[in-house]
């Protein structure tokens, strides 16, 4: 019976890890979510909050949380771009005594008004604005140089932000709803434009907001955090890289295309005290249990919508979860397409039942038959320690859960000596302690599925070691959405691979 | 031969005739325990009752207190069964029964039916009848803005007929709901072929029968 558990529960580890032929976070992995884009978590994020200053051994005092949705936003796609969904409940779920069940949740819900609802865009604005001309036609708007277009977006109030969202955010803990947002309103930072309509960047200073509890939240159009070469990777492994020499293991220099470049995500994030976070209500160091916390988060829909068009469609009902995500990867490429919407709306108490996908992962013997590394065998119990609460938590104890595992009690790596390939080299505030924005999980899962954690050490990866992007070096550490008008997809073979910049991408 | 052609006259015959026993009401509990035995009524057999899992943030309505009764066929629709509980659920309470059973014999296709009675709503809250017979979906809803208690299609018969039914009392995020009974019906309709079926079946043994007389 024993044996059998650590069957299932390697198989369940394989199912977190396994990251497959195909490295894409988490964008359009199930069929449900293929089709409600809207509620498709991308990725997911939890780490330690670092700043610009941070140096070693600093005391770590708060948690950063970010999900993103709807993958894969061409920043040009006006006139209406991305709101996120007024219908869709947003959740971020934090387990804090190692049982695999929330106990604190973060819930982000979404008011979308037009304020312009004759103008055929949702933004608009140039300079200070242009008038109507002396030969303007009939009838007149008004007497020449009457305001036709807004000033420059450059406040939640500017006129010319047609569609504005509000949000709310609301923590439950112990069975009490304590809404975060109370008082002022809080905006969404809405799709980059383009330059001429709308002064991004101050958009995003004005939506990052702060409450006098210690938490801090933004939601909004961001740049996509992740990258990959997703179209070689998609076309049945067809790699332009796949064995790294050391030069190019560790230089944040890219050789091949990231396919999310230059693509935006509807993001949300809170930053939370640890003291909020803990069973405890402390601060705890990271030898405690009681440091180390799981998380995941969830979208769902309420039970029921009836469409009655003309008329809006009406919901009503409980809620119904429609996409869970915590582990990069798991349901893109553990999980077989028949049961992958079953994976999406279930829980991660359960994920024992999806062990059956994970006792002989496809990819190490992909890997194995591509590259003729030796893989370890089946069943993996190396790795396990993926997919439960480890040392100093008994291990034994706790349930097999696909969840994004934290210790708190671990400090920020300064940003200068971070490592991209995270716990895999050494950095201890790196994925698979929480995740980081910069982590190459990509890379990680590879090495991993490869047999990191069994002894085995093959420097694989995809040839994209970093984003097109900056990151901002404090919260809620997203780079700027791409705009519209001049948004770059780095493409095979192009000059400047590394951010727009070097030498070309492999073709 | 002539041996041959009666029974397979008859058989037709039988095959397009459902059989007639009893059953009576009691609560849900009741019926599981019948097993594959089942009861009869009207004609059909209802048997294999199972209850299934709610779904997931749904608390469970307590099948011993859920009455299923027998319904005659008439103006409402064919044969069938109610299940009876009243209850109301408030914000943030979902409650929900979820329950399989077979009907049989169906030999050509059924008019299935689920309806709602006594079903109200307010706000966001909903009460839905989902059924699912022979793999085909019907939906009663009743919420703060539609009313939608009955719902009915016409499905391919099969030995057996498998017939799902989850019913949720929901007082969404902030509402609340409320709740009588929810039926199913079975009326069988026959298709051409079905009733040349028949008749063929009684013309052949009623010409068997005069040979022999």
């Amino acid at each position: 019976m024993k044996s059998i558990q650590s069957l299932v529960a390697a198989g369940a580890a394989l199912l977190m890890l396994h990251p497959g032929p195909v490295f894409a976070a988490n964008h359009r992995e199930a069929p449900i979510t293929a089709i409600d884009h809207k509620a498709d978590i991308t990725d997911v994020y939890a780490f330690v909050s670092y700043g610009a200053g941070t140096t070693p051994g600093t005391t770590p005092t708060h948690v950063t949380f970010i999900m993103g949705v709807d993958p894969l936003l061409e920043p040009g796609n006006g006139p209406t771009y991305f709101p996120f969904d007024n219908d869709i409940l947003y959740e971020l779920k934090i387990d804090n005594n190692h049982d695999a069940v929330e106990d604190i949740t973060f819930q982000f819900r979404f008011q979308t008004e037009q304020r312009l609802p004759g103008v055929f865009t949702v933004y608009a604005g140039a300079g200070s604005g242009i008038g109507v001309p002396a030969n303007q036609p009939n009838p007149p708007i008004g007497p020449t140089g009457t305001i036709i277009v807004p000033p420059q977006i450059t406040t939640f109030d500017s006129p010319g932000l047609g569609q504005r969202q509000r949000y709310t955010v609301t923590m439950v803990k112990g069975g009490v709803s304590t809404v975060v947002t109370n008082g002022a309103p809080t905006y969404a930072v809405p799709a980059n434009a383009g330059p001429r309509t709308m002064d991004y960047n101050a958009l995003f200073t004005a939506g990052t907001y702060s409450y006098p509890n210690g938490i801090k939240t933004f939601a909004g159009t961001t740049d996509d955090a992740f990258w990959i070469d997703l179209g070689a990777t998609f076309d049945t492994l067809n790699l332009r890289k796949a064995v790294l020499t050391p030069a190019e293991d560790a230089s944040p220099t890219n050789t091949t295309p990231d396919f999310v470049s230059g693509y935006s995500v509807n993001s949300i994030a809170i930053e939370v005290p640890i003291e909020m976070l803990t069973k405890t209500g402390k601060k705890e160091l990271a030898s405690a249990p009681e440091a180390t916390i799981g998380m995941w988060a969830t979208t769902s829909r309420q039970r029921t919508t009836v469409r009655r068009a003309p008329l809006e469609a009406q919901n009503s009902g409980s809620w119904s979860q429609i996409q869970r995500m915590a582990n990069p990867l798991v349901n893109e490429l553990l999980i077989g397409v028949g049961s992958k919407n079953k994976f999406s709306m279930d829980q991660p108490k359960n994920d024992s039942q999806f062990a059956s996908f994970l006792l002989d992962p496809l990819l190490a013997r992909l890997l194995n038959a591509a590259f003729g590394i030796t893989v370890p065998n089946a069943p993996r119990v190396d790795l396990l320690p993926l997919v439960q609460y480890t040392n100093p938590i008994p291990g034994a104890a706790n349930p097999v859960a696909d969840l994004l595992r934290l210790n708190t009690g671990v400090p920020a790596t300064p940003l200068a000596s971070a490592k991209r390939l995270g716990g895999a080299a050494g950095d201890p505030a790196g994925f698979p302690n929480g995740r980081r924005v910069y982590d190459d999980v990509t890379d990680i899962a590879l090495r991993v599925v490869a047999g990191l954690l069994a002894g085995l050490s093959y420097p694989l990866g995809d040839g994209v070691n970093s984003n097109d992007t900056a990151y901002r070096t404090s919260f809620p550490y997203l780079g700027n959405a791409p705009d519209g008008r001049n948004r770059r997809h780095i493409d095979p073979g192009e000059a400047g691979c590394t951010a727009g910049l070097g030498a070309p991408c492999l073709p | 031969m002539k041996k041959l052609l009666l029974l397979c006259s008859s058989i037709l015959v039988l095959g397009s005739v459902a059989q007639a026993a009893p059953c009576v009401s009691g609560s849900l509990d009741s019926y599981v325990a019948l097993g594959a035995g089942g009861c009869e009524f009207e004609g059909l057999t209802f048997s294999n009752f199972q209850l299934l899992t709610v779904p997931f943030g749904a608390t469970e309505l307590p099948s011993i207190n859920i009455t299923v009764n027998p319904l005659m066929a008439g103006p409402m629709g064919g044969t069938g069964l109610e299940f009876a509980l009243t209850v109301a659920a408030g914000a943030g309470s979902y409650l929900a029964s979820s329950f399989q059973y077979d009907v049989s014999p169906f030999v050509i296709p059924v008019l299935t039916s689920v309806e709602l009675t006594g079903a109200m709503a307010m706000g966001d809250g909903v009460v839905t009848a989902l059924t699912i017979a022979n793999g085909t979906a019907l939906i009663a809803l009743v919420d703060g803005f539609s009313s939608l208690p009955f719902s009915s299609s016409v499905i391919p018969a099969a030995m057996p007929f498998t017939v799902l039914t989850e019913i949720g009392v929901d007082g969404g995020p902030g509402g609340s709901a409320s709740f009588t009974a929810a039926s199913n019906r079975f009326s069988q309709v026959p298709e051409p072929s079905a009733w040349l079926l028949t008749a063929t079946g009684l013309l052949a043994a009623g010409a068997i029968s005069r040979r022999k007389a």
